[in-house]
């Protein structure tokens, strides 16, 4: 398996503010990443550095090749697309506005073929499409998010807290789609996650977040196996 | 809504409101004929109205077409700004001393008033990037209120003057109109009417085309959500900053349409409260919808022309309100009350009145992307409901 995403020695934060202090993770291609943390441990961060909105040091490299002086605008081009914490919806753009939106960075755009793509794997949004995006319920606005981040034909896929304020049962349908995603299309995907049994579940990776560094990583079934992480992030 | 009327077979449409596809041959009969009333309109104006009357549209048109300008920014963009009655100026400036002072062509004025516009625009959108909400509204006030100490200066200094003439455009011969003679003054107003239809209309589209196109969806998505936004690749420097630059552009035409209807203006005739009448018109018509500046602008323009001629004295206010007529007072707590009652202003209200009759609904899904499917975009049938 070759890396895609490699973190090596990333340091970021805002302004003076010091958040992410030496922090090493990777993404292989083809699989799924998970980043544990608990609030406040930097994830958030994390993904901003990752996708260059934020100013970092360190080294980060994506299919070979280094990004971390790269511009969000051409990461995204490159294939990276994120699922901001909080869904991002672009409340006013009708739901098909928010996918093409997600096309941005394409040359000519999003064709509709694309949108029929995903109508596909996410019919309520067909349904509702031409419905402002901000009368859709949480899950729906997520699965959106996801859709959009699709448009863009990335071949990495970060997603910052996808559960959040979302009921368990639309969390297991989210988490099986992402796995699906993973299965049928091979796409990559970085997760990060407070509470994340459902996430490990489709995990090749696991990382831990505290403070700001990667404090264990390995394997989903290593890290279910340790005790500490096990009572801390998988509750059991 | 009205159950009773509903037909009482399971699965027939609903009579009331009717469901009229997106794009369907009625929707766009629909269309049609809003788009020949107004057309209708405009003509029959052009053609029989009183050189006041004409000189009030063309007055509307300049409201309009800030308040279109400052609808892009501010509805669409989510940037407010109270200094558009300093880009208005500034162009109005522009023209009338490249007019009076370099015999400039009057459209050319125009265009150098627009590039100008878009320059300052521009600037100020760069403490946009930085600033928002209340205190960019302070930066673009902090304009608004320099702009006549600059405008006096430039009155002392280069036109050694207290006031700058108009442009005093005058109709060319092609139109048939006469810039000489008895009918002249009647010719010049139709003239300057349609000068202000064409310019709306062409701020109009420009708002329009711009809204509907890739760099709209992003405009908005700017507004919707920064961060989002950014993850997707907009980059919120260059949207932000240009849609200033533009904003402040079609802002710019209002002001050469100012200076070609005036025959002076002095530093005092482009200030904060022409600001502040923007953003009223604005809000009165709906902002972040296409047609919500223009019918706001009119509307507002007709209730304070009616209110400044019919608004009674009320001795009985105190000080200073009972000197004159309350006309602005009663403007002001007009707009405000309809605001309250319809917050997405006329346009918004009309179309929730609308929804009861009619619905809008999406175009029928397409079967499947068989190659029949893709020379087709528009399939007949709609589905029912
Ligand atoms: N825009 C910001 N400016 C300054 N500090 C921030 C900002 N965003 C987050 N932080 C700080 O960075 C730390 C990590 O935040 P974050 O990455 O959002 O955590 P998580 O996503 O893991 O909950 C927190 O201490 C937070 O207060
Ligand atoms: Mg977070």
């Amino acid at each position: 398996m070759s890396v895609l995403l490699e973190v090596t020695d990333l340091v970021a934060g805002y302004g003076a503010v010091q958040v992410l202090r030496g922090l090493d993770l990777s993404v292989n291609e083809g699989e799924v990443s998970v980043i544990l943390g608990a609030n406040g441990a930097g994830k958030t961060t994390t993904m901003r550095a990752i996708s260059g909105m934020i100013q970092r040091n360190g080294a980060v490299r994506f299919g070979g090749e280094d990004i971390t002086h790269t511009s969000p605008n051409d990461i995204v081009k490159l294939g990276i697309a994120q699922v901001p914490q909080g869904r991002g919806t672009f409340t006013d753009l009708s739901v098909s506005d928010n996918m093409r939106a997600g096309a941005y960075v394409r040359k000519g755009g999003a064709a509709q073929a694309d949108l029929d793509e995903w109508y596909e794997i996410f019919p309520r949004l067909q349904e509702r499409r031409d419905q402002k995006a901000g009368s859709l319920s949480g899950g729906e606005q997520q699965m959106l998010a996801i859709a959009r981040a699709m448009m863009s034909r990335p071949k990495l896929l970060l997603c910052d807290e996808p559960s959040l304020g979302l009921a368990p049962i639309i969390t297991q349908e989210l988490f099986a789609i992402l796995g699906r995603l993973n299965a049928e299309r091979g796409l990559s995907i970085l997760v990060v996650e407070q509470n994340a049994n459902l996430a490990v579940k489709i995990a090749h990776s696991v990382f831990v977040l505290e403070t700001g560094s990667i404090v264990a990583s390995g394997t989903a079934e290593d890290i279910a196996k340790d005790d500490s992480v096990r009572k801390a992030y998988l509750g059991y | 809504m009205t159950t009773t009327m509903q037909s009482t077979s399971a699965g027939a449409p609903k009579a009331w409101p009717r469901p009229i596809p997106d794009s369907s041959p009625l929707h766009w009969v629909f269309r049609v004929i809003g788009v020949a009333v107004i057309a209708a309109i405009a003509i029959y104006i052009g053609l029989n109205a009183t050189p006041s009357t004409l000189g009030n549209v063309t007055e509307a048109c300049i409201l309009a077409i800030a308040a279109v300008a400052l609808n892009l920014l501010l509805g669409f963009n989510g940037q407010i700004s109270i200094g558009h009655s300093t880009f208005v100026g500034l162009a109005a400036f522009a023209a009338g001393y490249t007019v009076n002072f370099w015999h400039w062509n009057a459209y050319w004025s125009l265009v150098l008033g627009i590039v100008l516009c878009f320059l300052l625009g521009f600037a100020l959108g760069l403490p946009a990037l930085r600033l928002k909400g209340p205190y960019l509204a302070l930066v673009t006030l902090a304009v608004a209120f320099v702009w006549p100490t600059v405008a006096k200066k430039f009155l002392e200094q280069k036109v050694k003057k207290n006031s700058l003439k108009g442009t005093h455009l005058s109709p060319p011969t092609w139109t048939g109109l006469v810039s000489k003679g008895k009918d002249a003054r009647l010719d010049k107003a139709i003239f300057l009417y349609w000068c202000g239809i064409i310019l709306l209309l062409v701020a109009y589209v420009v708002v329009r085309n711009l809204r509907k196109s890739r760099i709209g969806r992003s405009l908005v998505a700017v507004r919707d959500n920064e961060t989002a936004a950014a993850v997707m690749g907009v980059n919120l420097k260059f949207t932000k900053t240009i849609t200033f630059g533009i904003s402040a552009a079609i802002a710019g035409t209002a002001g050469w349409l100012s200076a070609a209807r005036l025959d002076v203006f002095n530093d005092t005739s482009f200030t904060i409260l022409n600001s502040i009448k923007y953003l009223l018109a604005l809000f009165l018509g709906g902002a972040a919808t296409l047609l919500g500046p223009i019918v706001g602008a009119f509307a507002y323009f007709f209730l304070d022309d009616y209110l400044r001629s019919h608004a009674p004295h009320w001795t009985w206010l105190p000080g200073q309100l009972s000197k004159g007529p309350i006309a602005s007072f009663l403007l002001g707590a007009i707009v405000i009350a309809f605001v309250f009652i319809a917050p997405f202003g006329l346009v918004g209200f009309v179309k929730d009145q609308a929804r009861r009759v009619f619905i809008v609904t999406p175009r029928p899904l397409r079967p499947a992307l068989t190659p029949s499917a893709l020379d087709d975009e528009r399939p007949e049938e709609s589905k029912g409901e």
